[in-house]
């Protein structure tokens, strides 16, 4: 570890200083070529020379969407992503500016409205809205007056009783095509739902309070449509919402009626080229109700078209008595009614403008003082080094200061409160490094070694310890990230760029320019105020430029031991 | 401060000398009444779990002047929408309150927010807090930490290849969250997700701490079965005491800007995330500090002395001091001036850390 300073490892610290001088250079360069440029992801040029400022900072509404999970799973991560564009998608219809929609910890969904509170959008945009297809199997007149609740519920708990995953969509079909009494060859467990759900039928008063509140695809719904009153008996699910690829209001040539042309994609529209075909040979035979299919959303029912082709290539129409506004409006409920998941709303915060700007002067405030009292403490304690030291913390935190920016262009990345804190608890870090590099070059001084041969054998042991400690720090902030929520993860962030940018610093400033400052007059010698004098380092007898006695020729052997 | 960097010298040297080591017992005595203190706290007084934890509304509004008579009037305004309970209202700054409500649906949300600008609040900031919010937090916290455990006992594991130092580390850390969680419990601190991520940095700067001082524990016992004159347990704790300077040092470093923190978290904004962020790493720095001298490394030296090869030097070196006893060495004589400080017997002399180089490379290649 400590091998006499071959030619090989000779330090080159110019080199290493102009190295690192260039890449300040650059990562600046980039920033003027942006600041030129003007390009900015939301069209609206941005200053890129202030960082991007968390909703905490600057003021605006937060809202925070949970996903309900089913059996406490986490949902998947592309249906949350889907999810968060359909949801962008109706933020940005609300025409709020300049929002922000992101996914958050695998089942959250985080919008973000600079500006005025938009609290409100919160029902509007994360409504839940599960869009399926189903077979109608029956319908009836609405009730008049409803099922006793208990009653309901025993009878809801005996259509779930029957596994209906295990029916084939042929058996779904024939069910409606031919008769419900195709099921009842099947188990038992069959004859005894669809009674149950003859029962719920025959019970059901049709209005908005009475729609089904648990639409679960796997389970024939009883639901109704509230236009008509019709009360249905439907199938399980057969197509889900998220198989609509385009949904689209049109008036067709040479007709007058609006409709909404639909287009399938994948699973559903092979599902509904084998359906439309036997539903459509129902309508050919004049069985009109036995052709009949249902949209569903959130339980009620938008539409129930009978079939009136044979659709292989997924492209139908929807037809029924549409006027512009709400053909358009089923095609949008369509289009982003699908979301894949169900949210409840999590939390949703709204920060005026002025306690914002209080939140910021206070971190930038504790910020200066804290690196003040930090750099007052230093000069105190090792004099002139602190000069060296103070450097480093002044060029950590310029470069912090670029990243910050870039990262903000880059990947979004936004200063919020507690990152500032991160930020301000790395300045202990990066004064850290310094202060363990220097003990070990006294140490080494005090071994005997001249101070030019101790910065080589001191940084030799340093740089290891000061390795392992940020990879402890790196560590803790990478875990911290990836398992934390909300403003946690800003933190981390901080604290992992800093600890980076820490190594960077000690490695290709600090060091170098101790190495420079080992060879001139003022430190080399150990000037009085230079912080390396021999009687503040506790050595006595010999100037810090020479070598210890006892020790010549022996450079890594303890000193003082000598008789 | 000259005084302090010559202190520094004689640590290096061992002519000063704390026996951090041998008096492992006085340490753990200390923590133990410390831990002992801290979970009566947890029993006596409990945690204050802020809003995040219990879900809620927290309104914040500016006042012309936040005095008694703002609260009564916040308070009443709040009042006039009864789903919101019991509010809290304290001031915050001399121009903010701050109004804790019960859960509320939007709408109700809302309501109170008129209902404040009526009675003379302006910018009415709004944060609606779902009642799983604060726990999904700690949950997840609780995930990164047991994450966070395991990956760092494998790395202290495998860059110092020594599972006891991973133990010492481990006891150390827990040692300080434990102790950091009692001031909280005392002081009656909310409890809110910011203390929890200051809980969670703690974790990285007591390990921090704790590697440098390994580190240097590592180094200077390399080797010391060959040694004569000192066991194991010596060498180590000369390490703890030429690593001293450092850790003061550090520890004024790092604690001076959180302090800041603190200070102008509790002064300019009152309550809020800068303040409870700010007094868990305080507590748990210092903690971290003290822990990484005073525990971990008496633990990971009691631990590594069991090791039969590590016992077996310690009594063959212990026996030979004692032989050697009747005629102490005139350095060690010569280098204890009468000055009123502890000397152990370990510090002798300026002893070398490293035996020469000539010596070292004799037996082992």
């Amino acid at each position: 570890m400590s091998a006499p300073t071959t030619r090989r490892s000779l330090p080159r610290p110019r080199r290493t200083l102009l190295v690192f001088l260039a890449f300040v250079l650059v990562l600046v360069a980039i920033l003027v070529g942006l600041d030129l440029s003007g390009s900015s992801k939301h069209g609206k040029r941005e200053n890129v020379w202030q960082p991007r400022l968390g909703l905490d900072l600057k003021g605006g509404t937060r809202i925070t969407l949970q996903a309900k999970s089913e059996k406490g799973k986490k949902p998947e991560p592309d249906k949350l992503l889907q999810a968060r564009s359909i949801i962008d998608q109706r933020v940005n219809a609300t025409g709020v500016a300049e929002s922000e929609v992101t996914t958050q910890g695998g089942d959250q969904i985080i919008i973000e409205i600079p500006g005025q509170s938009e609290q409100a959008i919160a029902d509007q945009v994360g409504r839940t809205a599960q869009l399926r297809f189903r077979l109608l199997w029956g319908s009836t007149a609405s009730a008049t007056k409803p099922l006793p609740p208990a009653r309901k519920a025993q009878l809801e708990a005996e259509v779930a009783k029957a596994d209906w995953s295990k029916l084939s969509l042929d058996q779904l079909i024939q069910a409606e095509t031919v008769g419900l009494q195709t099921l009842a060859s099947l188990p038992t467990q069959y004859t005894k739902s669809l009674e149950a759900l003859a029962a719920l039928a025959k019970g059901f008063v049709c209005n908005r309070r009475s729609l089904p509140s648990n639409d679960r695809a796997d389970l024939p719904l009883v639901t109704c449509e509230i236009k008509t009153g019709e009360v249905m008996v439907l199938s399980p699910m057969i197509i889900p919402g998220t198989d609509v690829k385009r949904a689209t209001p049109t008036v067709p040539s040479n007709t007058v009626q609006w409709v909404v042309a639909i287009q399938l994609k994948g699973e559903g529209r092979r599902t509904f080229d084998k359906a439309s075909g036997a539903l459509y040979q129902q309508t050919q035979a004049g069985q009109e109700a036995k052709s009949r299919f249902a949209i569903v959303l959130d339980g009620e029912v938008l539409s129930a078209p009978t079939m009136q082709a044979h659709i292989t290539d997924g492209a139908s129409q929807i037809q029924g008595d549409f006027t512009a506004v709400s053909a358009r409006d089923l095609a949008n409920q369509l289009k982003y009614g699908a979301l894949p998941l169900t949210f409840e709303l999590n939390g949703s915060s709204y920060e005026g403008p002025t306690l914002a700007g209080t939140q910021l002067n206070a971190g930038l405030v504790a910020g200066a003082i804290g690196l003040a009292l930090v750099v007052v403490y230093l000069l105190l304690y090792y004099r002139g080094l602190a000069m060296v030291a103070i450097g480093s913390l002044i060029i950590a935190a310029l470069l912090t200061y670029l990243f910050v920016l870039l990262l903000g262009r880059g990947v979004g990345f936004t200063l919020t409160l507690p990152g500032i804190a991160g930020l301000i608890v790395a300045i202990g870090i990066t004064a850290d490094s310094f202060i363990v590099f220097f003990e070990r070059l006294r140490d080494e001084v005090r071994d005997g070694k001249s101070l030019r041969l101790a910065v080589e054998a001191g940084w030799d042991r340093a740089k290891n310890t000061i390795l392992a400690a940020d990879a402890v720090s790196i560590l803790a902030a990478l875990i911290l990230y990836i398992f934390a929520i909300g403003v946690v993860r800003g933190f981390a962030f901080a604290l992992g760029l800093t600890t980076l940018i820490d190594i960077l610093v000690v490695f290709a400033f600090t060091k170098p320019m101790v190495t420079l400052l080992a060879r001139t007059k003022f430190f080399g010698e150990g000037h009085r105020l230079s912080g390396l004098d021999a009687s503040h380092l506790g050595i006595s007898g010999r100037k810090v430029s020479e070598i210890g006695r006892g020790t010549v020729g022996r450079p890594s052997a303890g000193g003082g031991e000598a008789p | 401060m000259s005084r302090l960097s010559s202190f520094g010298q004689h640590l290096y040297s061992g002519q000063i000398s704390f026996d951090f080591v041998g008096r492992r017992r006085l340490w753990y005595t200390l923590s133990a009444l410390i831990l002992v203190t801290v979970i009566a706290g947890f029993v006596v007084r409990g945690f204050h779990f802020g809003i995040e934890f219990k879900g809620g509304v927290e309104f914040t509004a500016q006042v012309q002047k936040a005095d008694t008579h703002a609260v009564d009037a916040m308070t009443a305004a709040a009042r006039t929408v009864p789903e919101s309970g019991d509010p809290i209202v304290n001031t915050s700054g001399a121009h903010m309150v701050r109004i804790q409500t019960s859960p509320l649906t939007q709408r109700q949300a809302t309501a109170v927010e008129e209902a404040l600008t009526k009675a003379g609040a302006t910018e009415v900031s709004q944060d609606l807090i779902g009642p799983s919010w604060g726990r999904q937090v700690a949950q997840k916290a609780l995930t990164g930490l047991i994450v966070f455990l395991v990956i760092v006992v494998l790395f202290i594991w495998g860059y110092f290849r020594e599972w006891r130092m991973s133990v010492a580390a481990l006891v150390a850390l827990a040692h300080d969250l434990v102790i950091t969680a009692g001031v909280y419990a005392w002081s009656g601190f909310e409890v809110t997700p910011a203390t929890v991520t200051g809980l969670l940095t703690i974790l990285g700067y007591s390990l921090y701490d704790t590697v440098v001082v390994f580190d240097k524990v590592r180094e200077n016992t390399k080797g010391v079965q060959r040694s004569t004159t000192k066991t194991y347990a010596d060498r180590a704790n000369l390490a703890v005491n030429q690593t001293l300077v450092r850790s003061i040092n550090t520890s004024v470093t790092a604690l001076l800007p959180v302090a800041a923190i603190l200070i102008v978290g509790a002064a300019v904004l009152g309550t809020g995330p800068l303040k409870d962020l700010a007094l868990a790493l305080f507590v748990g720095m210092a903690a971290g500090t003290y822990s990484s001298i005073c525990i971990a490394t008496p633990l990971a030296v009691q631990l590594k002395e069991r090791e039969p090869a590590i016992k077996a030097h310690t009594a063959r070196v212990l026996g030979k001091r004692d032989e050697t006893l009747t005629k102490p060495e005139a350095v060690a004589v010569t280098a204890t001036p009468a000055r009123p400080v502890t000397v152990s017997r370990s510090a002798k002399r300026n002893q070398p850390t490293r035996s020469t180089r000539s010596k070292r490379s004799k037996g082992s290649r």
